[in-house]
Order: structure tokens, then sequence, then C-alpha cells
């Protein structure tokens, strides 16, 4: 059995069976910037093969309470516990590197696999190569990193985190600068290898009518937790509709359910290639 | 026509070794755009030597030591005051530039040669500074050995290495740390106000010519010895400023090269 070998030890001494799957728990988190509460008493866990998404309007602390949870950022009170040896797969929100810098994207994605790390038996996980070809990396891999555009960028982005082997995926708004296609095939990715790999997934968003179909339970932020739940009932809630308003029903999701038989489009550049398109469908 | 003196070749073995200690450096600061905070550390250089003439220290050791307190002071005003870094850099820079000169002005009793602390004086190099810039340049070496590809992803996103397990406090202060060595060693060659420019400009010129990080190391300590060689012989021959005629040989082999289809 695991112990704690830092932070924090479980909160019960006997484990039940969903703490043998969680990956991380924040207690009590609070924190501040001088005399400026950003963030005021949140608590989440994260299990195995969840997804939480964390909504919010600019300023409601979603990336304080990110950096807090990744341990970039020491919360002014509260703990954060991680599951022992947790490997974190961390996509940040932009990246900005210099043109001066010679880099491929192949360097940068190599740059990102540890090399000492020890294959595990509990875990399933998933070859780079396969990796490059789910997100259809390969023509890009000799391209400077700094000429792709932002979609390839994002992408690039998952590719690293997913290469260093993760048990917990934290994506901080993953589909910026993503057309509305792009944006649906990533979300469907990312609770493929959810549902595949049983990866935990955190991540941030400001946009929640797209994300929602997936997630197991949304954290509408507002320095402190105003509501949580499964999507439906956030988005029916009252604190829900104050923050954000109604939703409106003139913006419809795209969803991409790419089925060769029905849709004789190319699967040209740019696709993620889902592994079993027809899974997807059982959503319509 | 060719004389080859003890100074001579104290200067140019010196030379060679300040190029080759600033060129793994610079390519970092370019990299990372911090060219403003090495050329601070340069002005605040001048604040040390004064200090070193007015408290009798060893003049190598008091700029390290000021250098490292000036970086101190850049890392903690830049996260408690509203201030961009670049003013911040532009005021600790000028400040102590300024403080530097004053402090030299009211110590009228030692005879100072001024310009050549801030444009450099390469006959000033002696045996001691030879030792100091081969022990920094194992420093260096033995830096980047374990640390290379640690500083490649700090520059790519600081938080990205670190949630990757990148100790990226602990390998930036070495890398400042190298970087105030250097910038101590390297003054009494070019001088206060041009250090900058062996950092950045063999670093700059490389990029034209290199399609890894790695080469683009290869390329700017070859081009930095071969900027040091000819601005000293420059000097030699047509008598000119030794510190200011090696930038110019620097930033002559960057505009060739500037002409070079990438």
């Amino acid at each position: 059995m695991h112990k704690a070998n830092s932070l924090r030890e479980p909160a019960e001494p006997e484990k039940s069976p969903s703490q043998n799957t969680q990956l991380i728990e924040a207690i009590n988190l609070c924190h501040s910037f001088g005399d400026q509460d950003v963030l005021q008493d949140i608590s989440l866990t994260l299990h195995r093969g969840e997804i939480i998404t964390l909504i919010g309007p600019n300023g409601a602390g979603k990336s304080t309470l990110l950096k807090i949870l990744l341990g970039l950022l020491k919360p002014s009170s509260g703990e954060v516990w991680r599951r022992p040896n947790l490997r974190i797969g961390f996509m940040p929100q932009k990246i900005q590197i210099d043109p001066t810098l010679p880099m491929t994207v192949e360097r940068f994605l190599a740059l990102g696999k540890q090399a000492n790390l020890k294959p595990d038996a509990d875990d399933t996980t998933i070859s780079s190569q396969q990796i490059l070809e789910d997100l259809n990396l390969q023509a890009l891999l000799n391209k400077p990193i700094q000429k792709i555009s932002g979609g390839e960028m994002q992408r690039v982005l998952l590719a690293r985190a997913l290469c260093t082997r993760p048990q917990l995926l934290v994506l901080d708004e993953p589909v910026q600068g993503v057309d509305i296609q792009g944006q649906s095939e990533i979300y469907q990715y990312i609770n493929q290898i959810r549902n595949e790999y049983q990866y935990g997934i955190l991540m941030v968003s400001h946009d929640l009518h797209i994300v929602m179909k997936h997630t197991d339970q949304v954290l509408c932020l507002n320095r402190h937790i105003c509501c949580s739940g499964h999507p439906q009932e956030v988005s029916q809630s009252e604190d829900f509709i104050t923050l954000f308003g109604e939703h409106d029903p003139a913006i419809a999701v795209y969803e991409h359910h790419h089925n060769p038989h029905v849709c004789g489009h190319s699967h040209g550049d740019g696709h993620i290639h889902l592994h079993h398109p027809d899974q997807e469908s059982d959503s319509k | 026509m060719f004389e080859f003196s003890p100074f001579l070749a104290t200067a140019l073995i010196g030379g060679i070794g300040l190029a080759l200690i600033s060129a793994p450096l610079g390519v970092f600061v370019v990299w990372q755009r911090q060219s403003y905070f090495g050329a601070t550390l340069a002005h605040s250089a001048l604040l040390g030597v004064s200090l070193a003439l007015l408290m009798q220290t060893n003049l190598s050791g008091t700029i390290i030591v000021v250098s490292l307190l000036i970086a101190w002071g850049i890392f903690t005003l830049n996260h408690t005051q509203q201030l961009s870094s670049d003013t911040l850099l532009g005021i600790l820079a000028h400040s102590s530039l300024a403080l530097g000169l004053i402090l030299i002005s009211l110590q009228d009793s030692v005879q100072i040669d001024l310009m050549g602390y801030l444009f450099g004086d390469i006959l000033s190099l002696n045996q001691n500074d030879l030792i100091l810039i081969a022990v920094t340049g194992v420093l260096i070496a033995l830096f980047y050995w374990k640390h290379w590809r640690d500083m490649l992803n700090i520059t790519l996103n600081s938080e990205l290495a670190q949630v990757e397990g990148t100790e990226v406090k602990k390998v930036q202060l070495q890398f400042i740390l190298l970087l105030a060595f250097m910038i101590a060693l390297s003054m009494k060659m070019v001088g206060v106000l041009l250090v900058t420019s062996l950092l950045i400009i063999p670093a700059a010129a490389a990029r034209r010519l290199s399609h890894t990080p790695e080469q683009m190391l290869g390329w700017s300590l070859i081009l930095g010895v071969l900027s040091v060689l000819t601005g000293i012989a420059g000097s030699y021959w047509y008598d000119l400023p030794t510190g200011p005629a090696i930038v110019m040989m620097a930033t002559l082999i960057f505009g060739l090269l500037l002409f070079k289809k990438q």
C-alpha cells in the first residue's frame, strides 16, 4: 500500500475503494495576494478516469488554483494531497518561444520525455508513436516550433503532456486558438484517452457550453466554488445563471462525428485521429 | 611587425578564454530575452569596483557579490512591486552605475583609470585573471553537462519545466551566479558598458548558421573567439581601443551573416 511521502496522509486511514483511485485532493485552500483574497475555501477531489472542468469568469482564480494544485504556488492556507509519485502531464495555457531559439517540433517533444521513468505494472500507457499518429503531428515534426499555427501548437502541447505518461492530465484552456471543429475533436480525443487509459483530467475553460458533455463534474469558480456538480445540474443552478447568464440556445455546439461511411470528406491534415469513431455517436 | 610580448600573450589567452565563457551564457541570455538583465548586472559592476576601492577588498570578488545582490534585488522587487521588469531594470542599472561613479569620484586620494573600467583595458588582465577565467570555464562546462536540458526546458516554459520535475529556481540561481562571474571577469577586457555585447552579439550572429540549440552554442563559441582575436589584432596594428575594437568586429560578423540566406 502506498503511503504519502510528503504532504499529508489521506483523510482516513482505512482506504475505501474510492481512495485507491484518488489522484489529488485539495482541502480548504485559501489564497491571497497582498490583502486581496483570490481563493476562499476551495476543496476538490479528483479520481482516476474522472474529468473535472473548472469554469469561471476572468479573474476568478482559475489559474491560481491550477498553480497551487500543480505545486507551483504555495497556498496561504489549506493543503494539497497528491498520490505518492503522481505523474502530472501539464499543458500550459500559452507558450512563447523566442525565434532566436532554433528548435523543431520533434526536439520540443523529445525534451519533454522523462528519461528516468520506470514502467509500472498498473499503468496502461500510450506510446509516443501512437500519440504522434493520433494527434496527426508527423508532418509537423521538422518544422520550427515558432512557425506552427495556434491550433497546431495546442496539439503539440497536448502531445508533450501525454508523452510524460501521466496519471493526471492538467490542461489550461486546451482549445485556445483552435477553430470550432478542432475544439470538438480535441475534447473528443481527451474523452477517448480518458476512457482508454483511465487518466484523471483536470481542465480549465471559459467556454462552458462546449466542454460540458464529457465532464463528470463542473466546478464553477468565482473566488469560491459557487456551484459544482454534474454539468446538467450546474447549468441550471441559480448561481451559475447569475454568473454566466442563461444558456443561449443560439450558440449551437457543433460536434464532429467522423464516420467514413456517412461522411466522405477527406481525413487530411489538422484532424485528430479518434480510435473508434463509432463510440462517439452514443451521445447524440 | 609582430612582437610577442608577455602582455600580448596574456591578453590573447585571456581574450580567447573570455570569449569561450561568454558564448555559452550568451545563447541563453538571447533565447530568454534577458539582454537587459545582463546589461543591468554589468552596469552594477562599476558599483562593485568603487566599493572594492573604498573598502580595499578584492576587485573581482566584490563585483560578483554586488552583481548577486542586484540580481536578488531584481527578483524580489519584480514580485512585490507593480513595475514592469523593463522599468525596474532601467532604474537599477542606471542608479547603480551613477552610485558607482559618485563613489569613485569621492576617492580623490587614489588615481583611478575610470575610462579603463567603463571601456576596458585588456592589458590590465593578469595571471590571476587567467586562472579565474579557467575556473569559471570549468564551472560553466560542468553546469551545462548537468543542466543543458534543464536550461532548454526552462527557456521554453519555466512552469512546464517545474511541473515536469526540473528544479527551476536552483538551476536559474546557478546560471545567474555564473553570469556574475563572467561579467566581473570580462569587465576588465571590454569595460562595464560593453560587457553585454560579448554575450549578445556572437550568439545573435550564430543564429543564422544554426538549426539546433547545440549548433548555435558551437557557432557562438567560434564567432566569439574570432571577434576577440580580430579585435585584438586591430587594436594592436591600428592602435584602436581594444574593447570597442572587439565589439565592432563582432558586429561586423553579425552584419555579414545577415546577408546569408537562411
